[in-house]
């Protein structure tokens, strides 16, 4: 089943064209890796799927239903209120987690079910306690986000993502952040999820990582789709001189 | 010397007579413009040009000219065109605008400090505008913007003594009216030791907000 489907999508900023016409496609279940160089469109791609960048045409499904569809020149024609339904299924985790510093690890989670949803409080802390049990940090329900590491923090992100109960799962970097040795138990925690056959597409600099989990690996550059295959075939046999010598450079 | 304590105890009675007018004036000014300042600041940093523009201009002029001329205006010159304010009245309208001015842009400092990543944290977890202001963005504003209101609500304190200028016996009056009887230096001693005494309490009150604010730094 297919879960999101984008088409042409073109974005730019200013005069600077980031994505020159991706089209791709995720299926249920799948777990898809997004590499390339800096400036590539990684990022910029995976927050359109979100919305918190709107794309200059193209057009975007989340599980068949539009998410967002423009031709050139055009305005959008999904509605607010639509975007707004469709936005609850995807959830994301910023390279920077972007916790809410003046509430606890618990508050950060049962937030938005609770102003969003209405989830009523007694239930919500009851699923923000087995998200914190699943992500191995319960006993930080208490803490402030100022009081935890950046591994942590990350993990309680991922937690806060989850509390919303996406379906597909949308990562920014999540370890680009993070010193080597905590980057480790973010990576174990997005291995668990691919696991539970979570759909997620990761934009990640962690080739290894990109290889063990990733069904597919979608090679982006300079704002293009420059190959979209399974981990062995780009890899260990890229076919682009342009990922040959992205491999060669990061020393992968 | 029971004479002296006697003189001293009449005196700072008195003045503390004209000290409740000045307290009342404190209170309906503060009360009024912190929310009115982050009213404006929402207003301020929203999407309307218009609004945007016309707060800009507003905070233009009351910062732009002096709190004794805005108080004049009031009470003397809306007079002239019709409008008869009480003193009381015209002295708290001018405070409250003149101080929700100062504190606008304090608040919509406050706001603009906060990182973009917590609003795109809201807006992916599908919080609407007012959610994300509400429960993300203003909680952490406020807690920065507590040390410059601070600072705002001790000027307070000394600034009510401009109410003279219309005629209203507030603390100070109060301490040169016995000053012009008695010729004598303390009740300007004693009218400083409540001003002191005022601010002290202010500060120690801003000190708890912000500890209670600050436990998740």
């Amino acid at each position: 089943m297919q879960m999101l489907k984008a088409e042409n999508i073109i974005k730019s900023f200013g005069s600077h064209r980031v994505l020159n016409s991706v089209s791709l496609e995720i299926n249920k279940g799948e777990v898809v890796a997004i590499i390339g160089p800096s400036g590539a469109g990684k990022s910029s791609l995976l927050r359109c799927f979100n919305g918190l960048e709107e794309i200059d045409s193209g057009i975007i499904l989340i599980e068949n239903e539009t998410f967002a569809y423009r031709e050139p020149n055009m305005k959008d024609t999904v509605k607010h209120s639509a975007k707004r339904a469709i936005q609850k299924k995807i959830g994301m985790v910023f390279q920077h987690f972007n916790l809410f510093p003046h509430r606890t690890v618990l508050e950060n989670i049962i937030e938005a079910p609770m102003t969003v949803n209405k989830m009523a409080k007694k239930e919500a802390i009851q699923m923000a306690e087995l998200l914190l049990e699943k992500v191995g940090l319960a006993d930080k329900r208490d803490s402030y986000p100022s009081k935890i590491s950046g591994g942590q923090k990350q993990r309680v992100a991922i937690a806060r993502a989850l509390g919303m109960d996406p379906d597909i799962m949308l990562f920014d970097e999540p370890t680009s952040a993070l010193d080597p040795e905590l980057t480790e138990e973010v990576l174990k925690t997005i291995i668990d999820l691919a696991r539970e056959k979570m759909t997620m597409l990761v934009v990640t600099h962690e080739m290894r990582f990109a290889a063990d989990i990733a069904d597919r690996i979608i090679f982006m550059d300079n704002g293009i789709i420059l190959a979209d295959d399974t981990p062995d075939k780009i890899l260990s046999n890229p076919n682009h001189s342009r990922i040959k010598s992205f491999f060669e450079k990061t020393g992968q | 010397m029971d004479t002296l304590v006697q003189y001293i105890l009449d005196s700072a009675l008195f003045i503390l007579k004209g000290g409740i007018l000045t307290l009342k004036l404190y209170f309906v000014t503060i009360l009024f413009s912190i929310p009115l300042g982050i009213l404006f600041a929402l207003i301020k940093i929203s999407k309307y040009r218009l609004l945007r523009n016309l707060t800009g201009f507003y905070t233009w002029v009351f910062r732009g000219t002096p709190l004794l001329l805005q108080l004049f205006f009031t009470y003397y010159g809306l007079a002239v065109v019709g409008i008869t304010l009480q003193p009381f009245s015209a002295a708290a309208i001018t405070f409250v605008v003149n101080y929700t001015a100062y504190l606008t842009e304090i608040y919509r400092a406050g706001i603009e400090s906060i990182d973009k990543g917590q609003y795109e944290a809201a807006r992916a977890l599908n919080m609407n505008y007012v959610q994300t202001m509400r429960r993300i963005i203003l909680p952490q504003a406020i807690r920065r913007t507590i040390p410059p209101t601070c600072n705002e609500a001790i000027t307070l304190v000394k600034d009510t003594a401009l109410v003279s200028v219309i005629g209203m016996s507030d603390l100070l009056i109060s301490a040169k009216e016995i000053f012009a009887r008695d010729f004598v230096i303390t009740p300007f001693l004693i009218a400083a030791v409540i001003y002191l005494l005022m601010t002290t309490v202010i500060v120690y009150f801003f000190r708890k907000i912000e500890n209670k604010y600050s436990i998740y730094e």
